[in-house]
């Protein structure tokens, strides 16, 4: 079925339509979920509120290939795990002094795989992660991340710097520890 | 802030992941029973919000006409309710405004004299000093206030007039089938004694002590009885004394 037909399916109202679109975009949204939410179920129940606003409102949507569908679904994923936090109250997030970044080694980083990635960033603190997310994977700045956070542009630029440094420090743990497997 | 490389490499990584880390973890059936159910529930209550919010419609709407109603309505008819009577009042109004928009002030030579209705008075003083004044007009005392200038020349019928210059009194042309020239004069109310409204308490002249008493004193020969009248003449006086009053 065309993507585009299956649109202008779900505009309608269409049960088929709705569920094919489900199966298509659900793990990676769940993924997505998961990055700012580390909670399964939580993250489970996000992603489908957000499918389920995203079925309300999609006589707004209008298609312009696929393109333009994913970025659509998945802003309205990010919004739903920036209102379950910001529901849970789990922003605690203060000022703090910027560390001085250790520069990342590109080499490093691309020898390590999307997975291992996506579980380092997971491990992160919820601050760390959720400005993290917003400014590298989704390009947001640091005044769009203060006003969807309720936090100052500084605390911002802070705690992303700490996520840096720490993501730093690990990838390097991990290099030693890849290293040591390699040399085994 | 530019971008930087390994931000680059880290979206570019992230990006490319579309399955979960863990295969198999995430089944899809019991989430979109989930999905489903709810979305089947959403239509009902878009119906019943539309309910809420045509009803709420209806309500302002009602309350704004009997809000515009009551205030035209109201600014119609002041008195009698009728659209008639008010539109014909407003006209009164109208056409009272246009009448005090024509006065014009005008010296007092100019106002006819049947215009100003004054009482010209025929006994007591005051005719007798309108008589003065009329045979002398230029005898008026510079002490004499305007407004009885006024009214000596004007009563007095002098179509012509006299200008009295600076206390002469500024007087306004008013048609005469709009308002009275001048206000009517004061009624004077009936002065009420005491005894006109019917007392019937009537009155008793003041009692006049006398100066002098007598005190006397009488002998009896007999045992006075219940029936005995004493009487001035009655027995022998021993003595009798005169006081005079202190008064």
């Amino acid at each position: 079925m065309d993507a585009e037909q299956v649109i202008q399916e779900c505009k309608k109202g269409s049960a088929t339509a709705q569920k094919y679109l489900f199966d298509q975009h659900a793990e990676k949204m769940l993924l997505i979920c998961l990055r700012y939410i580390k909670n399964r179920e939580d993250a489970e129940e996000a992603m489908l509120n957000g499918f389920f606003n995203f079925y309300k409102n999609i006589h707004r949507f209008n298609y312009e290939g696929e393109s333009s569908l994913l970025p659509w679904m998945k802003k309205i994923m990010v919004n739903e795990c920036l209102m379950f936090l910001r529901k849970k109250n789990v922003f605690h997030l203060a000022a703090e002094n910027e560390v001085k970044e250790i520069p990342a080694n590109e080499e490093i980083l691309s020898g390590i795989s999307a997975e291992d990635i996506y579980k380092l960033i997971l491990e992160l603190p919820t601050g760390y992660r959720t400005v993290f997310n917003l400014y590298v994977i989704e390009g947001m700045s640091h005044k769009e991340i203060a006003g969807a956070l309720h936090i100052s542009e500084g605390t911002s630029k802070s705690q992303l710097s700490k996520a840096r440094s720490l993501l730093q420090q690990m990838l390097l743990q991990n290099n030693h520890y890849y290293a040591r497997e390699q040399s085994r | 802030m530019p971008e930087s490389n390994p931000d680059k490499i880290t979206r570019e990584k992230i990006n490319s992941l579309s399955k979960l880390p863990d295969p198999g973890i995430f089944d899809q059936h019991p989430a979109w029973e989930k999905l489903h159910t709810r979305l089947r529930e959403a239509p009902v209550k878009k119906h019943r919000r539309w309910y809420y919010t045509s009803a709420a419609a209806a309500t302002v709407f009602v309350v704004a006409g009997l809000f515009l109603t009551n205030n035209s309505s109201r600014h119609l008819s002041p008195a009698t309710g009728t659209k008639q009577e008010a539109l014909t009042a407003l006209a009164r109004e109208k056409q009272a405004g246009m009448a005090i928009n024509k006065l014009v002030i005008t010296p007092i030579k100019n106002i006819p004299a049947s215009v100003i209705k004054i009482a010209v008075p025929k006994h007591g003083k005051q005719a007798r000093i309108f008589k003065e004044r009329k045979a002398n007009p230029s005898a008026v005392p510079a002490s004499e206030t305007v407004k009885s200038l006024y009214e000596i020349e004007t009563s007095a019928g002098n179509k012509q007039g006299n200008d009295y210059g600076a206390a002469s009194a500024p007087q306004v042309a008013v048609p005469p089938q709009s308002t009275p020239a001048v206000a009517p004069p004061v009624r004077k109310l009936p002065v009420v004694c005491l005894n006109e409204i019917e007392d019937n308490a009537t009155e008793t002249p003041p009692l006049k002590r006398k100066k002098e008493r007598s005190f006397v004193i009488k002998l009896f020969n007999t045992y006075p009885d219940n029936d005995t009248l004493f009487t001035s003449s009655s027995g022998n006086n021993i003595f009798k004394i005169n006081l005079a009053s202190k008064n």
